[in-house]
């Protein structure tokens, strides 16, 4: 077997594992539309308002498969985000990214909507960056590249370290785990995962849209 | 005739040329370089050769005929640093605590009771203590619930970071106290109380032993023992004290040992526990010291049997016959985790700082003179004490006369030099710019000596975006560049070439810039004035009326005008040296060496 064949034979292993075929998950999809998380709405303002952190949904997030890589629901990862912003005094607001899939790229859309200049960006499969408006795009404020080792009292940390930078603290950097293995283990998953956010991705609509939680 | 003065310091040497004629004298270039090697040994030739060419050039290339290099007085010093108090919670009975981020505010009392227990009466109040594995929306439903069916809950004592979350889905204010690590180590079914201060405030009544007696109703034996509880909470956002009769908080004094003087006035003991003045009080009585011995087995014995194997290593003597000649001690605190605590509290505990110097009577520049002398072909002439040097080379400062004192600020020891009608006199005294460091190192809990030493020679400022420094006297800088994103929001230490983040928890701008004023002021202002006591005539600073400071703590940005501030109330005119009108400080030495031209002052 050559290592084409070897990657095919995973990725429809991990397509199995993940619940079906895309029609099949599209199928999910109509049925998970009962358990939404998130009400869209309209375009997106610009937010004037200091004592804000807002975070930017991927396109897919909460949407077709509400979990991250590694199993936890999209809705506990929200909550423990924005029970960390709220912790520490600040408010949060959702928009969701419709122009790109691009962790990096969403972040730093959220950092210009937001009214502190902090923004969160976060994908379906759970990575998460925190950025700055006046930031360079590849650049970042905290980056968590490896989702499968994030855990719900990171993400905790991570709104909390949003909401600290945006009070001008300075927070000490949360420390993330590191596993070599984690590339090998998840490469096939996180790849499908991608696919199917960058699906999502439109160019037709306003690039940025209000959400409600 | 040309003749250069050669000043090897500690950090730098410094060269300066002038040419002699018809007893005239006309200074021709100055150069500095990095010493290299320890000061005194012949490895200082690579950096003298260095700023002897860089002061050749400027000079104007003339052929040198005599060089001159001052005799320095080999001093030594040691710092060492001993904690002298110790806090112990016995039986966890109370708890002193500061999370970063409590909910509510104001005071709550009651009787602690786990969420979700039944409550024995409706008469009493409660403060409930929610569990780690309880979340934060259960927890507000469930209290909620309970006050809605009358139960008095006066507080919270929360394990999580939970505290703002909790009291923001409650229906009234109530003071939560969170993060509280070993929850489970909280006593059920005891008298506590909860306090939360608003914004910028600190907590009042738990940090006030009558706030506390008046709370728990506490006899005047009882309020001499929860002093301690009270003292560790001074300053804190927030606090919880639990009052249970079987446990105690000891304040302890440890055991540091004791320092022994021997001088004129005989022989003084004083244990290090007493602190920074009983020690200096002991030293100051002596005219003259002889020598200083700490006891064996505590940190004094061991920080002054180092100081002496040193001076031996370096000056070849018995390490028996080396004798310690002045010791300078400084009060300082430093945060220690508390033993036995609940949330993992520190408290402040006393620490006595000592720097110890030792002054040989061994000169090790004769090596170092006849090394120079085969390198450069230049006869070599050791000229001068360094103290009689400076002092000449500062009095080439426009607008200085006698009576005049020189204070050199270095990094080990404050030197002093007089001059007036009757003569010389010159001293030298430990504590100095190191002792700041360490001060800094401890008060802040650094544990980064490195960091500590950029802390005490630059200003800071705080990265308020990518493009604006906020510096700490509240002037701003815009940058045409961004900062990288790792400093973005931080305290940043700005010297000349780079910006240094400050990375450690808790440490605001204001915080590190009063640490630094305050160690520079405790060790520098204290140790000038006694310098310039022991050199000022009749002994009293009074008398005399221009100082000039040198050395490379005066370059330092704010202790000169510390200095300054102190010595106005003297009525002294003080200043950095300005040597030849045109030299920074640290060129006095090189430049007094060709004044005395091989003569000796005294």
């Amino acid at each position: 077997m050559d290592r084409e064949e070897l990657v095919q034979l995973i990725t429809k292993q991990v397509l199995q594992q993940l619940g079906g075929s895309a029609p099949a998950a599209q199928q999910q999809m109509t049925q998970k539309e009962a358990n939404v998380l998130f009400q869209e709405g309209g375009t997106a303002a610009k937010g004037v308002y200091p004592d804000e952190v807002v975070i930017g949904l991927a396109p897919a997030f909460g949407l077709d498969k509400q979990e991250t890589i590694c199993g936890l629901s999209h809705r506990d990862v929200m909550k423990e985000i924005m029970a960390g912003v709220e912790e520490e005094g600040m408010k949060c607001r959702l928009v969701r990214v419709h122009n790109t899939s691009d962790v990096g790229f969403i972040a730093l859309t959220a950092a210009k909507y937001s009214g502190s200049g902090i923004g969160i960006g976060i994908q379906s499969k759970g990575t998460v960056v925190i950025h700055q408006k006046d930031l360079y795009p590849l650049t970042n404020l905290e980056l968590f590249p490896q989702a499968p080792l994030i855990t719900l009292e990171i993400y905790r940390k991570i709104g909390k370290n949003a909401a600290r930078y945006a009070k001008g603290q300075s927070p000490e950097p949360i420390a993330v785990m590191n596993d070599c293995m984690v590339r090998p283990k998840f490469q096939a998953k996180a790849a499908v995962m991608h696919i199917r956010e960058t699906e999502r991705v439109r160019q037709d609509v306003p690039a940025v849209s209000e959400v409600t939680w | 005739m040309i003749t250069a003065g050669i000043d090897i310091g500690n950090s730098t040497t410094e060269v300066m040329i002038a040419k002699k004629e018809n007893g005239r004298t006309a200074f021709l270039g100055y150069a500095s370089a990095p010493t290299t090697g320890l000061k005194g040994t012949a490895d200082n030739v690579t950096g003298v050769l260095e700023a002897l060419a860089a002061a050749q050039k400027e000079a104007g290339k003339p052929q040198i005929d005599q060089m001159f290099i001052n005799e320095t007085a080999p001093v030594v010093s040691r710092l060492s640093s001993d904690i002298i108090s110790q806090t112990i919670i016995v039986g966890s009975a109370m708890i002193g605590h500061n999370p970063d981020t409590p909910g509510g505010y104001g005071l709550g009392t009651g009787r602690t009771i786990r969420l979700g227990e039944n409550y024995p009466s409706k008469e009493e109040s409660y403060i409930v203590v929610i569990d780690r594995q309880v979340s934060f929306e259960e927890a507000a439903r469930q209290i909620q619930e309970d006050m809605n069916h009358g139960v008095q809950i006066a507080g919270a004592i929360v394990c999580r970071d939970d505290g703002v979350l909790i009291a923001n889905r409650l229906d009234r204010n109530i003071p939560i106290v969170d993060e509280v690590e070993h929850i489970e180590k909280v006593p059920l079914g005891e008298l506590a109380a909860v306090e939360v201060a608003g914004n910028a405030a600190t907590v009042q009544i738990l940090s006030n032993p009558y706030g506390i007696a008046g709370i728990f109703g506490l006899t005047p034996e009882q309020t001499k023992a929860i002093t301690p509880i009270a003292r560790t909470l001074i300053g804190a956002r927030s606090g919880v004290v639990i009052y249970s009769s079987g446990g105690e908080v000891k304040l302890g004094k440890v055991d540091a040992g004791s320092i022994t003087v021997v001088g004129d006035a005989g022989e003084v003991s004083v244990p290090v526990a007493e602190g920074a003045d009983a020690i200096n009080e002991a030293v100051n009585r002596q005219q003259t010291v002889f020598d200083i011995r700490g006891q064996q087995g505590t940190g004094a014995g061991t920080m002054f049997d180092e100081v002496k194997r040193m001076a031996a290593q370096r000056t070849g003597q018995e390490t028996e016959a080396v004798k310690i000649s002045d010791i300078a001690a400084v009060d300082t605190f430093a945060p220690i985790k508390i033993t036995g605590g609940i949330a993992g509290e520190y408290a402040m505990e006393n620490v006595v700082l000592i720097s110890s110097m030792v002054k040989t009577s061994y000169f090790p520049m004769r090596a170092l003179a006849e090394k120079m002398q085969e390198k450069t072909g230049i006869p070599v002439q050791i000229a001068g004490k360094e103290a009689s040097s400076a002092l000449l080379g500062a009095l080439t400062t426009p607008g200085v006369s006698v009576p005049v004192a020189i204070l050199d600020l270095g990094g080990g020891s404050t030197d002093a030099a007089c001059l007036d009608e009757s003569g010389l006199r010159y001293v030298h005294t430990a504590g100095a710019g190191d002792m700041v460091t360490t001060m800094i190192d401890l008060e802040l809990a650094l544990e980064d000596r490195e960091l500590a030493e950029w802390i005490k020679r630059y200003p800071l400022a705080k990265a308020e975006s990518l493009h604006i420094l906020r510096f700490e006297d509240q002037t701003v800088k815009f940058l045409e560049q961004p900062m990288p994103p790792e400093f973005f929001a931080r305290t940043l230490i700005v010297t000349d070439e780079k910006l240094i983040p400050i990375r450690k928890k808790g440490l605001t701008m204001e915080k590190i810039s009063l640490v630094r004023r305050e160690a520079k002021r405790k060790v520098f202002t204290a140790n000038a004035l006694r310098a310039l006591q022991k050199v000022a005539p009749e002994g009293n600073i009074r008398r005399i009326e221009f100082v000039i400071m040198v050395g490379g703590s005066a370059l330092d940005f704010e202790v000169p005008d510390l200095i300054n501030e102190t010595l106005a109330k003297y009525n002294i005119v003080a200043g950095r040296g300005n040597i030849l009108g045109k030299y920074a400080a640290r060129a006095a030495v090189a430049a007094g060496l060709i004044l005395a031209a091989g003569g000796d002052m005294d």
